[in-house]
């Protein structure tokens, strides 16, 4: 799973979200570290519908545009939790071996 | 230009169906996330296009996947093992029928060579595997019989600096090709038998066509030659069995359903490149006239190459999205924001017990059959109380899907 899938999931965890606030929420989590647009995200959110990982909550229309809510589906939790799990897995494996190799202390640098 | 102008020229880019789904939400969160800019940043307009290029191979990947393309890959692939089993078994038949006429083998001088022989055989089983549904064995059958062809076409261009056969060998490749992504479906269930019975009666007839014309003495009742079709100077016997073959096919093709129809003469689209090019465009008079050495051709320059290596697969590749466009262009789909609008306004409506949204006359182009499909898919129909009225919510003129135009059932006149 590529990261900004991986952020957009973790967008959603805590609730529906349009667009717009999936942007920013992926930002703030990131700390502004993936700098996600609209391009990437709708082709995101398009696959993650169809691989029925997200789907729509609700519409609105605000000003005259049309405002989708999205929200994770259980297959799309299920999944964020396995990806986790797996990246959990190698993260603590890395740190393991630098620490071993006295490489790096504590997650520092080297 | 304003910003939203500039953004819709990007979104442009997207294809259709994702622009009627997420457009102007796109629209949206793009304009909230300007932060007051007048022109879209150089990040925005490189994920724009960024994304457009993942949407349309997305796209096109999920089109191809589609079972219809599979079964039209079958029916393709069936037709072109029956056109190179007509091709290859006419050389093996000529060589029968002269062989009866003058008495044995010793009548033809020497032994026929082998490949037409193997070569046919390739063709029978992908046919006969083809008919059967096994697709696996007729794609490995077919691929065979493509290697040989390709072979032959090689030897061909060795000997003779020819590429006039060529399509020949567009035809074996489009047909293995089709036959390796087809359904395990029997070609029969797609096609039908009244079809199915003239693409065989067309192959036969373009097999034995040329061995009747031995068998048959017509006379010397002239001959005819173009430059497309019958290039070798051949009797009107010939002319008419062969002719008579190609009418057939071209019949069961075009009888065929409009999806697969469609689809087939797309798979068709890389071998008539290949035939214009080598029959038309590489001629003395032709676009990409090719060398000529005192009459005699001589080798192919990298233009021609080029030409042959790119424009079959780019003829295929606008086939495919022609027939997409033809396809998807049958539906008319609102655009999402004026779904969304209708659908509040119909669930009000059906709330106050309105059954009928639209009408129109018959003689319009935009029906109101097609109106109600959509609705349907949009919004199910509540089951109606009994004794409810039922009332009709219509514009008053025919066409225009005005929301408000809301027709209350007044007093039977």
């Amino acid at each position: 799973m590529r990261e900004p899938t991986f952020l957009i999931l973790t967008a959603l965890v805590e609730g529906p979200q349009h667009g717009y606030a999936i942007l920013e929420e992926v930002r703030r989590i990131s700390s502004g570290r993936v700098d996600l647009r609209a391009g990437t995200l709708y082709a995101v959110l398009d696959r993650l519908r169809t691989d029925g990982l997200a789907e729509v909550e609700r519409e609105e229309l605000v000003q005259s545009r049309l405002r989708r809510y999205y929200r994770l589906t259980a297959a799309g939790v299920r999944r964020l939790a396995e990806e986790t799990a797996r990246m959990r897995s190698n993260a603590e494996a890395a740190a393991v071996r630098l620490r071993r190799t006295g490489l790096a202390l504590d997650g520092g640098a080297a | 230009m304003t910003l939203e102008r500039r953004y819709r020229w990007l979104l442009a880019c997207y294809p259709r169906e994702h622009r009627d789904q997420y457009g102007e939400e796109m629209l949206g969160v793009l304009l909230d996330d300007s932060g007051g800019r007048r022109h879209p940043s150089v990040g925005d307009v490189r994920d724009l296009l960024h994304g457009a290029l993942r949407i349309r191979l997305r796209y096109a990947v999920r089109r191809l996947s589609d079972n219809r393309w599979r079964d039209a890959g079958t029916v393709f692939g069936l037709f072109a093992a029956l056109i190179m089993l007509g091709h290859t078994s006419r050389i093996m038949l000529i060589n029968l029928a002269v062989a009866g006429l003058g008495g044995g083998w010793e009548g033809l001088g020497q032994w026929p060579s082998w490949h037409p022989w193997v070569a046919t055989t390739a063709w029978v089983v992908a046919v006969v595997a083809a008919l059967g549904g096994r697709s696996r064995i007729a794609a490995a059958s077919a691929w065979c019989g493509a290697a040989i062809e390709t072979a032959r076409a090689g030897v061909e261009y060795a000997e003779y600096f020819s590429v006039f056969n060529l399509w020949q060998v567009a035809i074996a490749v489009t047909g293995a090709a089709a036959l390796s992504v087809a359904t395990p479906r029997p070609a029969i269930r797609l096609l039908g038998r009244g079809r199915l019975t003239l693409l065989l009666a067309s192959a036969a007839l373009l097999a034995a066509g040329p061995a009747i014309t031995v068998l048959v003495p017509s006379g010397d009742a002239g001959a005819m030659r173009t430059d497309l079709i019958f290039t070798t100077s051949i009797g009107y016997l010939e002319v008419s069995l062969l002719g008579g073959g190609y009418v057939f096919c071209a019949l069961a093709l075009v009888s065929a359903p409009g999806w697969l129809r469609w689809r087939v003469f797309a798979f068709l689209a890389p071998v008539a490149a290949t035939l214009v090019l080598t029959r038309i465009a590489f001629s003395d008079w032709g676009l990409l006239a090719r060398p000529f050495s005192e009459g005699i051709p001589v080798g192919l320059a990298l233009t021609h190459w080029l030409a042959l290596a790119l424009v079959p697969p780019f003829a295929l590749a606008i086939a495919v999205a022609a027939v997409h466009r033809r396809v998807v262009d049958r539906y008319v789909p609102f655009p999402q924001p004026f779904a969304t609008v209708l659908k509040v306004h119909i669930d009000g409506q059906r709330g106050k017990g309105a059954v009928y949204l639209f009408e129109s006359s018959w003689k319009r182009p935009y029906s109101d059959r097609g109106v109600r499909k959509i609705l349907a898919r949009r919004s199910p129909p509540p089951a109606a109380p009994d004794g409810a009225a039922r009332r009709t919510v219509a514009p008053t003129s025919g066409r225009s899907p005005d929301p408000a135009g809301v027709r209350r059932p007044g007093p039977r006149r």
